[in-house]
């Protein structure tokens, strides 16, 4: 391996095939203690760069000692060259180890570091059982699929899942949802307390409503209730229990209306307040569970002798009848 | 030989003859106690399926895609008689259907026809063989002694061309159903997955009404209804492998068994609107049955249930004795507890 000094101008940095600007999420908001360094001491150590086969210098490792040079207008720089014949696995793998802490900080930067070694036509073996196990993914045989998926979610959400340390599965199940809506949703952080799952949830609420009353976002957004919610003074938390909320009630409309009638029926019976009557709310079991609070002894036998009554054996019938 | 491991959806384009490994009879997968099932015997002598249903359980549940046939029926048939012999008063229904559709690779395997041949000698038990197809004329002219069912999933015609890609057509599977009750076949009926969608009750109407006016009720052995039904995590996958389907967006809920389903008052609905259009059809003697429904859906629908899964299991033995004269003798329900 060679060092060389070679133009400044003549690499390639942004451009370089081994860049991984679009691939990791969040460095740039990490303080660099090089930079000063370079002030006082110079470009201590050469640049990687690996020379194409139509000669072309690609950086891959020194961005910051690129930019340093770039700023004092040196027009030189001393760096370590990589033949074109030098295996792609191994530069990853040089990559990724220099790059391990932003790499490691968030499973989205891991399968995005997946996907850059596919950009590169690594093997697909040497991905699966060296790369992925050294990011601890035990992939199976859709696994890349799934990454390139992830790969291409909109910028918006990609950061999102950065900053909330999303997981494996709800990555994937975010690659479900049309792109808009997820831009739409992530567009509304500020508005509304969105975390990982509350995001998922809201997505699939709506994109099921959409699909089933065949409507689009736009649509969507105009409905009053929707505008009334996003135009409220509530709190970002509140905001977003009403949403979901209302999004719940799209989603089950035969499911409410089964449970207001029960509701409107528990009501007219007039319960003794110590009773409370409870119900499995997604109607599948036919089953109540009639609850008695009594903390006074002188109440007890009042309680049972209005349990007795007909009016409520007639309304439990009727109320079992529904579920 | 080993098999290179597939996914599901490639695994359909080729077949692969391979010998019995373990245990091939088994009961329904989807056998759960807050739900009522009919306790059929499976026989697994065929994984996967050349059809793709966008509801198709098997894109979540087979490990290795390839689609394979177990070319083994001696072997298999000695499994069935071992079990079989072991309670010879019990009648005993095994379909084939459990991984893949009993007829869609007939043509290529013959194995359905071997199978007919050699139920038609066993004498407590019965082959249901479900299919999609209308692949029926290699098991036309063979002796069958009553001993096989030959059963048809069925679905309203836009739910077919949607969502069952690859299918027969509705009227292709009418037709082939006539061919195989004129060469004398018992018929089953499958309205399951029943499915919600664009004026569905004038689609379920008219399934039952062509059905009917191409077999017998006399010749039906069974009847079943169930509606659309799948694991939680098959929603995302559904709408990965069928973008177009709108299948997971309707109003269903979790329940014990841990699969989603339309919520209980659309079922029951769906359900009342079907069973109300056989009545016009069927005697009281037919069989219908709910498949993996709760005891109080059976209630408000037929107005009555069986006690038990086992209880359903020797109605269906009785029905099967009483009017077709299948198994050895008078059905007692002390067998089948």
């Amino acid at each position: 391996m060679s060092v060389e000094i070679v133009e400044v101008k003549d690499v390639l940095v942004n451009d370089s095939l081994f860049s991984l600007k679009d691939y990791i999420l969040g460095s740039d908001a990490e303080p660099s203690c090089q930079i000063s360094s370079f002030h006082s001491l110079g470009i201590l150590y050469p640049v990687i760069v690996y020379r194409d086969n139509k000669k072309q210098l690609h950086l891959i490792d020194g961005v910051k000692r690129m930019q340093h040079a770039k700023l004092t207008q040196q027009k030189k720089i001393s760096a370590m060259i990589l033949p074109g014949t030098s295996p792609v696995t191994d530069i990853i793998s040089l990559l990724i180890c220099n790059k391990r802490h932003e790499i490691g900080s968030s499973i989205i930067n891991k399968v995005q570091a997946v996907c850059f070694a596919i950009s590169l036509n690594a093997p697909e073996a040497w991905i699966l059982e060296t790369l992925c196990l050294s990011f601890d993914f035990k992939p199976h045989s859709e696994f890349l699929r799934e990454c390139e998926r992830i790969n291409n979610l909109p910028g918006e959400i990609k950061q999102f899942c950065h900053d909330k340390k999303t997981s494996f599965k709800q990555l994937v199940n975010f690659t479900h949802y049309p792109r808009d809506l997820l831009k739409t949703i992530t567009g509304w952080k500020s508005e509304l307390q969105l975390t990982a799952s509350t995001l998922d949830e809201i997505a699939s609420h709506i994109n099921d409503y959409l699909r089933r009353d065949n409507k689009n976002i736009k649509g969507f957004l105009s409905e009053p209730e929707v505008q009334e919610i996003f135009e409220s003074s509530l709190s970002p938390r509140e905001k977003t229990e009403k949403f979901r909320r209302l999004l719940y009630l799209k989603k089950f409309p035969i499911l409410n209306a089964s449970n207001n009638r029960i509701e409107k029926a528990v009501r007219s019976i007039n319960l003794p307040k110590e009773v409370r009557i409870n119900w499995d709310r997604t109607l599948e079991n036919k089953n109540m569970d009639i609850n008695i609070s009594v903390s006074d002894p002188l109440k007890w036998s009042g309680i049972l002798q209005s349990l007795k009554s007909d009016e409520i054996k007639g309304a439990i019938v009727s109320i079992l009848d529904e579920l | 030989m080993k098999i290179k491991p597939v996914n599901y959806r490639d695994g359909k384009d080729e077949l692969h003859r391979v010998g019995k490994m373990g245990e091939s009879m088994g009961v329904c997968a989807t056998f759960n106690e807050k739900y009522l099932c009919c306790s059929v015997h499976v026989l697994r002598s065929v994984h996967n399926c050349p059809f793709e249903c966008s509801y198709c359980f098997l894109q979540n549940y087979l490990t290795n895609g390839v689609t394979k046939v177990v070319d083994d029926i001696p072997g298999l048939m000695r499994e069935v008689r071992g079990r079989i012999g072991s309670n010879p008063h019990r009648l005993f229904r095994i379909g084939t259907w459990e991984l893949g559709d009993s007829l869609a690779l007939e043509g290529s395997t013959g194995q359905a026809a071997q199978l007919i041949r050699e139920f038609a000698s066993l004498g407590n038990a019965v082959l249901e063989l479900k299919t999609k197809s209308d692949r029926v004329d290699s098991v036309l002219g063979i002796e069958h002694r009553n001993r096989t069912v030959i059963s048809w999933s069925l679905n309203a015609e836009q739910v077919i061309s949607r969502e069952e890609h690859g299918t027969a057509s509705l009227a292709k599977r009418i037709e082939a159903m006539h061919k195989v009750y004129e060469s004398g076949y018992l018929i089953g009926l499958h309205f399951d997955p029943m499915i919600v969608h664009d004026e569905w009750e004038e689609g379920y109407e008219k399934l039952v009404s062509d059905v009917f006016a191409a077999v017998h009720p006399d010749r039906v052995a069974w009847i079943s209804i169930g509606s659309l039904r799948f694991n939680p995590e098959m929603k995302k996958k559904i709408e990965n492998n069928y973008p177009d389907s709108s299948l997971t967006c309707a109003e269903m809920v979790a329940g014990d068994d841990a699969k989603v389903r339309y919520v209980k008052p659309l079922r029951l609905k769906m359900y009342k609107h079907l069973y109300s259009r056989l009545q016009k059809y069927i005697a009281d003697e037919n069989l219908v049955y709910l498949c993996m429904e709760r005891w109080d859906v059976w209630e408000k629908v037929f107005g009555s249930a069986p006690e038990s899964t086992n209880h359903l299991d020797y109605l269906f033995a009785k029905s099967l004795y009483d009017r077709h004269g299948l198994g050895v003798s008078v059905p007692l329900l002390k067998d089948y507890v």
